[in-house]
């Protein structure tokens, strides 16, 4: 499966697509739209959230398209939009509240369901790096993905939040610290408490 | 996604995982939709530019009109009862040009019919209109008060003559505040 980042496609369908021709849009929708979601997805989770922000981020795609120099793939461009659009929806007060109401929400039943899942079947779900993700807060994940999958320097992640560097290096230790307790649960034992 | 691993796990090791994990996902919705959607986005986004235009050139008119109204109509220092037309008054000694008094009558009947025609209540409410038109409204039903029972009593027909130009004066004024009103509502 080929990441966003390194998806190219044809200068002439490029070209077309600029000129408003719809099926070269198309074309180029089908080619990066599976990996603009999926980086979507795990920046911003999954559900209507991602729905909306990728709908977002794909048609700022295309308003801008015309604007495009082509001086590197058109898939790190993309790329660079999906961040930003999901990075806005991250800092955005009403998915903060949202946040504050489901901590809240857990907080009043006790730990949250990784936790006891963590407990119970250490060894199926524990092995589960996806459920390992889901257990970070969303900023720490967003941090944890742009750092160590996506390739972006601190100072870059520092920016794209409107922080420093230092926020960016902080969140990433702690998120560290919080994946190697939920492969271990024994260094940690509230492995699923938020960030 | 499982990955078989040994007991310990270092950070390297989890970081290879994360980057194995896959990076592709079905998108929510296909071309076809996204299309739909952006046409309809696009569709929003234009009509609510007219109607920010549209807001914008009524605010301008019923501006437009109220400054007309407050150059037209007398300065309201005073209430209006000691504005009567007394012995000191300029209202008193206002000649009274046959003329003009009859130009101002007929456009002040014309100006009635075509207010009875308008619908009771405006097409678009504002505040800053509202106020106006309560307040002319106010001041005509005075004026008819007052020379109601002026003609009862009799006499005093200078002073009933310079109220009833006041009265057409007010009509006028309320006509052209109604017509900025009726401009304002037909902006596309």
């Amino acid at each position: 499966m080929a990441k966003l980042v390194q998806i190219g496609v044809a200068a002439d369908l490029l070209a077309q697509a600029r000129r408003g021709d719809e099926q070269a849009e198309s074309e180029i929708y089908a080619a990066v739209a599976p990996a603009t979601f999926g980086l979507i997805r795990r920046l911003v989770g999954g559900g209507a959230q991602a729905e909306d922000v990728f709908q977002d981020t794909m048609m700022t795609f295309y308003e801008r398209l015309p604007s495009f120099r082509a001086e590197a793939p058109i898939g790190a461009w993309l790329r660079q939009i999906a961040i930003s659009k999901s990075l806005m929806y991250l800092r955005s007060p009403w998915h903060r509240a949202r946040v504050q109401l489901d901590t809240s929400a857990e907080e009043g039943t006790g730990n949250t369901e990784f936790f006891h899942l963590s407990q119970a079947a250490p060894v199926a779900e524990c092995l589960d790096v996806e459920h390992a993700l889901a257990c970070l807060s969303p900023t720490a994940r967003a941090v944890v993905w742009l750092f160590e999958v996506e390739g972006y320097s601190h100072d870059e992640i520092g920016r794209a939040f409107g922080r420093t560097a230092s926020f960016s290096k902080s969140q990433l230790a702690r998120a560290h610290h919080r994946l190697r307790a939920w492969f271990e649960p024994a260094v940690e034992q509230s492995a699923c408490t938020s960030i | 996604m499982h990955f078989d691993l040994e007991d310990s796990h270092s950070v390297p090791e989890i970081v290879q995982m994360l980057r194995h994990l896959p990076s592709e996902s079905a998108p929510p919705i296909h071309w076809k939709e996204f299309k739909r959607r952006q046409l309809l986005r696009r569709a929003r986004a234009r009509s609510a530019q007219q109607r920010q235009f549209a807001l914008v050139a009524a605010v301008a008119v019923v501006m437009i009109g109220a400054v007309a109204l407050w150059r037209y109509l007398p300065p309201m220092q005073a209430p209006m009862a000691q504005r009567l037309p007394t012995a000191a008054s300029p209202m008193a000694h206002r000649p009274i040009v046959p003329i003009a008094w009859d130009e101002a009558a007929l456009r002040s009947v014309a100006s009635e019919r075509w207010l009875a025609s308008q619908p009771a209540e405006p097409a678009i409410v504002r505040v800053g209109t509202r106020a106006a038109v309560t307040n002319l409204e106010d001041r005509i039903a005075w004026a008819d008060d007052t020379l109601t029972s002026m003609r009862a009593k009799g006499g005093e027909a200078d002073r009933a003559r310079a109220l009833q130009y006041e009265r057409d004066r007010l009509v006028n004024s309320l006509a052209q505040v109604r017509y900025a009103e009726t401009l304002a509502a037909d902006l596309p």
